[in-house]
């Protein structure tokens, strides 16, 4: 492992702390404002990863393996309350959009133009040995010598976000 | 990674139950895609495949699990009687699916696609924990690549990969803003296709890591996976992540594209993702293949798709034939693709592509042998 950086926090309104680390980090990434919670969380996760890098050394091969337990619940509300007044019913494309829970993961590839696999699991806890053990065997299999792999959540009241850059031996 | 191999496979669609009757339906031209509107919705009827209210008040009653949870495992039975039930512990369960029990929101709550799948593996006695993927509408297909992984080591013999997903308001109205759905039922690859027709279904596959034989045969297969990273909701203009997942597929199988008889792609209909794909196929060396899609017979069943789409291949190569594309009359793509109008019989179809993409750029291709 090359490098590891953890984002938590607790009982922290999320807007102003992502404003907080977007300015601190200098992110200056313009979509990043038109993004759910859990893409601006992932966002930043990989930002920062990247960023610490001594120089850009991941490849564009680089696979992006993360897993979630809520996933986009938050945004499926929003999207659903959306559509509860037939008075006022107005489902959006931007919102509707972020009810798939693979779409952070499309925007960290985007953001870093990663054309790896990209992949988001489910699971009740994070699965370390069965994720190891899966990117042992992509880096068997394909030309990828990197994988951003984590953990990723957001709830309304607690979000986490824990991301491993890993490099193939 | 070691080839696994397809014990049995099951899909159950509004077009009809079981993979042999889904198959001759599409071969006799019936489609199950009709005009449906939500009931109190202001939403206005569309185009899709949906179970009616008969099937969906059955699935409820089978079994004391959600309708998507019953519908599954009632898709899982007859495939799970292939193995022991000694096997269940080297059994694990893979669900692939975008929005899983998305009919049982309310204003305050929402649950994890993970419940889903636990709820499955009680209904089935498998003890091992469960996992979802969920990679949007290439799901289906990344399950079965989720398995091959997981079955390199001795610790499963079995996986058994279950995609399932529900055609919800909640769904439609986000196509809806999204302006994607097809105005009549849609037409993949046509010169007059004008978007996708959603639908739903379940497809079930049992897989193992040793060699078996499904109907006497072996099927095997290996794949590859790539985003785009191109836009969260549209294709990449140049099908690079198509391309890079199918070139690897082929490295991994040790196929080259002369052996490759017969693809089914995602073929939506929807004018960009039918445009990526004949642009990939082209620059794979792929344009002379023969190509269908089944959407036009069953609409786009999202994360169970991918599943639902690689039984009715197994079962083209089964037969030797490639069956017709409905809704399809005339190339409508800037690159030429082989379509046939008609189901076209094949001397032998050993070798078979399927490959799906979906929103957050995903890609994902699967080479299926026949031996």
């Amino acid at each position: 492992m090359d490098c590891q950086r953890e984002l938590e926090s607790e009982n922290t309104d999320f807007k102003s702390f992502s404003a907080l680390l977007y300015e601190r980090y200098d992110l200056s990434y313009p979509k990043f404002f038109k993004m759910d919670e859990l893409c601006k969380l992932g966002i930043l996760g990989a930002h920062i990863l990247f960023s610490k890098l001594a120089e850009k050394e991941y490849s564009q091969d680089t696979a992006v393996i993360l897993s979630t337990k809520t996933g986009c619940l938050y945004s499926d509300l929003r999207h659903y309350k959306s559509i509860q007044n037939s008075e006022k019913y107005f489902p959006s494309p931007a919102e509707f959009v972020y009810t798939l829970p693979n779409i952070v993961v499309g925007e960290i590839c985007i953001k870093h133009n990663l054309l790896g696999e990209s992949t988001c699991f489910i699971t009740e806890t994070p699965e370390d040995e069965m994720v190891k053990s899966y990117i042992e065997n992509l880096f068997i299999a394909e030309k990828t010598t990197y994988c951003l792999v984590g953990w990723l959540d957001f709830r309304e009241s607690s979000y986490n976000c824990q991301f491993s850059l890993i490099k193939k031996n | 990674m070691n080839d696994v191999y397809i014990l049995d496979t099951n899909v159950i669609t509004p077009l009809g139950k079981g993979v042999e009757n889904v198959y001759e339906a599409i071969r006799a031209g019936r489609t199950s895609i009709a005009e449906y509107r939500f009931p109190k919705s202001p939403l206005p009827p569309y185009f899709v495949s949906k179970f009616s209210e008969d099937e969906t008040d059955n699935f409820r009653q089978l079994n004391e699990g959600s309708l998507l949870e019953n519908a599954i495992v009632e898709a899982a039975g007859p495939i799970m009687s292939k193995i022991d039930h000694s096997d269940l512990k080297k059994t694990i369960l893979i669900v692939a699916t975008t929005k899983g029990n998305i009919d049982q929101i309310n204003s305050n709550s929402s649950q994890s696609l993970i419940s889903l799948a636990k709820n499955i593996t009680g209904l089935l006695q498998i003890p091992n924990k469960p996992l979802v993927v969920s990679n949007a509408c290439a799901s289906g297909v990344s399950a079965l690549l989720v398995a091959q992984n997981l079955l390199q080591s001795d610790k499963y013999q079995y996986a058994l990969v279950c995609g399932g997903d529900l055609l919800t308001e909640f769904v439609l109205s986000g196509f809806h803003a999204f302006q994607a759905v097809s105005k009549g039922p849609c037409k993949p690859y046509d010169k007059n296709r004008s978007g996708m027709t959603p639908g739903e279904g379940i497809g079930t596959f049992l897989i193992s890591r040793s060699p078996v034989k499904m109907n006497g045969k072996s099927y095997s297969f290996q794949g590859s996976q790539a985003n785009d990273a191109n836009h969260i909701s549209g294709p990449s203009r140049t099908g690079r992540g198509l391309q890079k997942a199918i070139r690897e597929a082929m490295r991994h199988t040790g196929v080259s594209n002369e052996e490759i008889s017969a693809l089914n792609c995602h073929g939506t209909g929807t004018i960009y993702n039918d445009e990526m794909e004949a642009i990939a196929l082209n620059k794979t060396g792929l344009a002379d293949t023969p190509i269908n899609s089944y959407k036009g017979a069953f609409g786009h069943c999202f994360g169970a798709a991918g599943l639902i789409e690689s039984a009715i291949c197994l079962e083209q190569m089964k037969r030797n034939e490639v069956l017709p594309s409905m809704g399809f009359s005339e190339v409508g793509t800037s690159m030429e693709l082989t379509i046939p109008v008609n189901s076209l019989p094949l001397s032998n179809l050993d070798c078979s592509l399927k490959t799906s993409s979906g929103f957050g750029g995903n890609n994902s291709a699967v080479i299926f042998k026949k031996s």
